[in-house]
């Protein structure tokens, strides 16, 4: 066990060499300045251009730029946002909150509802159940998320009236961000509102995470179809069912189980396809993420912003993958026999 | 065993709808009283700086100067009087060199949770405001690492002198020359008056950046904290000096897309938006709770010919073009009649106009025989540069352009279309790379002379905003004349001289006047809408409505 967890962390160090490095060679192709890339304006021999030179060691050579470039990384200075003049890692802390919180509600509808569909699919398999739930995976795994969501506004929102067109919340109501994940923060504020601004919070969560969760839930589905199908035909359901094992039975605790061990790689490999549709979702909903700021960073072109962001993204994938990798080495007996 | 899987997802699709009606049944006394007491403004994008000394664009403006901070002098709302401010009044000497200004006693600034304001604003406030802009040694110049564009663009770098506190509540600003748009430019947004006390407060504390990043003024709202991307908060100041607030509560809440913008505002999420575009305008047609609410904007829409090359130097061939032109075919594909027809250089509404000035008619046989004169029997081609993006006075230039072009071809004129990014555009316009552009320009201040002079004058051509590089000395000299006299009625005629002169010479086609517009919830009172541009909320209420869900 420990040895998978430290063997985990070596990937991990890794991965994050990797990334660094490969970022730290792209940004020596940027055009201009790189004073200017990393800091912003600031007028050429002012001493603080001299000093902003120095710390990048641009005096130096490249590889003593590269170690310097990541100690700075490792205590976490990501550089300062060319327009709010904030440190890039506190920027990243305000957004990354209300990412996490759409992230997990999407996670949560696509395994459950994808888990759901994907097993009730294998048990009616070859019938119309099944054919409705893989064309319907189909038509949802392959449909452009921007389209899909405004769809859902104009029906569920404009014409309904259910649920509101974007925002987290409504700005009624004055939440104070301590934690940046609205559902605790509307609970903190129960004194000044009850529950009435956490339903709204929640209200507001609804249509997003239901589009964000559309391409995995389609993606979990279909795995879990497949996986169950292969597992139900193995032979020990086979001597669970002659010894009078109950359906109910087979299918979750015999069937599930096993399926669920490559459904977890799945799930993992989803993470990234949910941070990358938080882009798309954030900004179809005005829902302010880390997606929605890194659009309005490229937009403003504020490279040290885009930079730092994509880095910090790209280190959350790899500590997801490396949380699920272990997860599926401790559910997976074969595996865990291996040691 | 199917059964179960059924009872399964129906118990799950249950609790999704429990969770959907809970949540629209909670209807209470609370949220109505918190929507009672605040307004949401569908704002169209994030300021990049709270600092109005900075700042260039409209949306930086309206989340910090025009609701926290006051300026020495404000224009009356609606116009573009004068009227005092933070000084009570002013005076001016013989020469109109300097300009002592008797301050307002008893005005408080805002509070926060870094800042306890000891003082009531004076003298050291003025000083503080203008020298953090002037003097690049000022501990608070470099702080943001942001340009004073308006400030420099102005002028007033070079214009003030020197600034002498008197006393407390009186101060004076030499100025090197008589310049009488002077206190017209005092009212504009760069001049917003900031916290000496401030200042030395976050320098004591070493977070000197909190100066733009949490603003402390003595405007009508108070602020109280932004999220990028997400909102801006304020709440009234109770000890504002004009009395404080009825609007408690004021919320901008950004969205950047305009379709996303209007979907807010009609489903009731938002009781201001901010630029609708005019096809939505044009669909709200019979909803009942929410109206337009539209302002002659000072603004003007033009196409420059460059008159350093030729044929464009003949003034004969400039007249011919503005008589080839359908301007109303104009304002109904590309302004959708939102728009009003330009006559002169200046807007209407703008003090000085001259409405006696002849207009160039819609004539192809008159342009043609123009040409005929001018030596141009069979025509030539022409390069028409078109804005690349959309702008409050011209929602599309490219399409302008290509409407133009048809015209051009009734009377034998070839043109030719060319568009470059933003940035390159402006570059090449301003070296006189083009041979015709459409341009266009919004009042920074009320005065004729934001116009005249700086888009017209000789000054203006090296390089500078005068894409026609239109230099006529009859013409400068009026505006420079126009520049040292302080009556306003002589300044008046001289500038209506100088639209005629304009109109004869023609160095631009003038295109159309646009107008502001703004929806707004029916429970919206009293918003009235800048000349200027922009939006302030001080003076607005909130009329008690039941919420409809």
């Amino acid at each position: 066990m420990i040895l998978i967890i430290v063997r985990q962390l070596i990937i991990l160090l890794l991965s994050f060499l990797g990334i660094t490095s490969v970022f730290f060679i792209l940004t020596q192709f940027l055009p201009g300045d790189p004073v200017a890339v990393n800091f912003g304006n600031i007028a050429k021999g002012s001493a603080e251009y001299q000093q902003a030179y120095l710390a990048l060691g641009l005096d130096q050579s490249l590889l003593q730029q590269y170690f310097i470039y990541l100690s700075r990384i490792f205590s976490g200075d990501f550089g300062y946002s060319v327009v709010t003049s904030r440190p890039v890692i506190d920027e990243f802390m305000t957004f990354f909150p209300a990412t996490f919180e759409l992230a997990l509600f999407a996670s949560i509808i696509a395994i459950v509802f994808g888990v759901a569909l994907g097993v009730l699919a294998a048990i009616k398999r070859n019938t119309w159940i099944d054919n409705l739930v893989m064309s319907a995976s189909l038509v949802g795994y392959s449909m452009p998320i921007f389209w899909w969501g405004m769809l859902l506004i104009i029906f569920f929102s404009l014409d309904l009236n259910w649920t509101p067109v974007a925002g987290r919340i409504s700005y009624v109501f004055d939440i104070e961000p301590r934690t940046g994940l609205m559902l605790v923060d509307t609970l903190l504020a129960y004194s000044k509102y009850e529950f009435i601004a956490f339903f709204d919070a929640l209200k507001h969560l609804i249509l997003p995470s239901i589009v964000l969760a559309t391409v995995p839930l389609a993606a979990i589905a279909r795995m879990t179809r497949s996986s169950m199908i292969e597992v139900l035909s193995a032979d020990y359901i086979l001597t669970a069912r002659a010894k009078g094992v109950s359906d109910w039975k087979i299918i979750w605790v015999h069937g599930l189980r096993n399926a669920m061990i490559s459904l977890v790689t799945i799930i993992g490999l989803q993470s990234s396809v949910l941070l990358t549709g938080a882009i798309l979702t954030e900004t179809i909903f005005a829902w302010p993420g880390v997606g929605k700021w890194m659009v309005e960073a490229i937009y403003r072109r504020d490279f040290p912003t885009i930079q730092g962001g994509v880095i910090l993204i790209a280190f959350f994938v790899v500590l997801i993958n490396a949380a699920v990798d272990v997860t599926y080495n401790i559910i997976n007996p074969r595996l865990r026999r291996r040691k | 065993m199917q059964s179960k899987i059924t009872k399964l997802s129906t118990l799950c699709s249950l609790a999704l709808c429990t969770a959907l009606l809970l949540s629209s049944c909670a209807e209470s006394e609370i949220e109505q009283k918190a929507y009672d007491n605040t307004l949401v403004y569908c704002s169209e994008g994030s300021p990049d700086s709270f600092d109005p000394h900075t700042v260039t664009i409209g949306t930086a403006f309206d989340a910090s100067a025009r609701q926290v901070y006051n300026r020495l002098v404000e224009f009356e709302p609606g116009t573009v009087e004068v009227k005092p401010s933070l000084a009570e009044k002013w005076t001016i000497n013989k020469d109109g060199t300097e300009y002592t200004f008797f301050l307002r006693k008893n005005v408080s600034f805002h509070q926060n949770d870094i800042f306890q304001p000891s003082r009531f604003f004076n003298a050291e406030d003025v000083l503080f405001s203008f020298s953090r802009q002037q003097d690049t040694a000022h501990p608070f110049h470099r702080i943001g690492n942001r340009d004073f564009s308006y400030f420099n663009f102005q002028g007033l770098n070079r214009l003030i002198k020197e600034i002498i506190i008197v006393d407390p509540y009186q101060i004076k600003f030499r100025l090197s020359r008589p310049y009488s748009p002077f206190l017209s430019v005092m009212a504009m947004e760069f001049t917003s008056i900031m916290s000496a006390e401030y200042a030395q407060v976050l320098t004591e504390m070493d977070q000197k950046i909190a100066i733009i990043q949490k603003p402390i003024g003595t405007g009508p709202f108070r602020f109280i904290r932004y999220q990028a991307d997400a909102y801006i908060r304020y709440k009234r100041h109770d000890e504002y000096w004009k009395g404080s607030e009825t609007l408690e509560n004021l919320v901008f809440a950004i969205t950047p897309d305009p379709s996303l913008r209007f979907a807010r505002m009609t489903a009731g999420e938002c009781d201001v938006m901010s630029n609708p575009l005019p096809i939505q305008i044009k669909s709200l047609g019979n909803q009942l709770d929410v109206k337009v609410v539209t302002q002659s904007g000072l603004n003007i829409a033009y196409w420059a010919f460059n008159t350093r090359k030729p044929p464009l130097d003949n003034p004969l061939v400039r007249r011919a073009l503005n008589h080839a032109v359908n301007r109303d075919a104009i304002l109904r594909a590309v302004y959708f009649d939102l728009a009003e027809r330009a006559k002169n250089p200046i807007p209407p509404d703008m003090w000085s106009y001259n409405k006696s000035v002849a207009e160039y008619e819609y004539n192809p046989q008159l342009a043609r025989n123009l040409l005929f004169q001018a030596g141009l029997p069979d025509g030539f081609t022409l390069d028409i540069w078109a804005f690349p993006e959309q702008r409050s006075y011209n929602p599309n230039s490219i399409k302008t352009a290509e409407l133009i072009q048809q015209d051009l071809k009734e009377i034998g004129v070839t043109a030719r279309i060319i568009t470059y990014e933003v940035g390159t555009f402006l570059q090449k316009v301003k070296l006189g790379e083009h041979q015709t552009a459409l341009q266009g320009w919004i009042a920074d201040n009320g005065d004729p002379d934001n116009f005249l002079s700086s888009l017209l004058s000789c000054e203006a051509t090296i390089p500078g905003q005068n894409s026609a590089f239109w230099c006529n000395e009859e013409f400068d000299a009026i505006i420079k004349d126009a520049q040292t006299i302080a009556n306003k009625r002589q300044r008046a005629l001289l500038y209506q001289q100088a639209q005629v002169l304009f109109k004869e010479e023609a160095p631009w086609l003038t295109i159309a006047h646009t107008r502001q517009n703004l929806i707004i919830n029916e429970r919206v009172q009293n918003l009235v809408l800048p000349l200027t541009g922009g939006i302030f909320f001080s003076g607005v209420t909130l009329a008690k409505s039941e919420r409809e869900e």
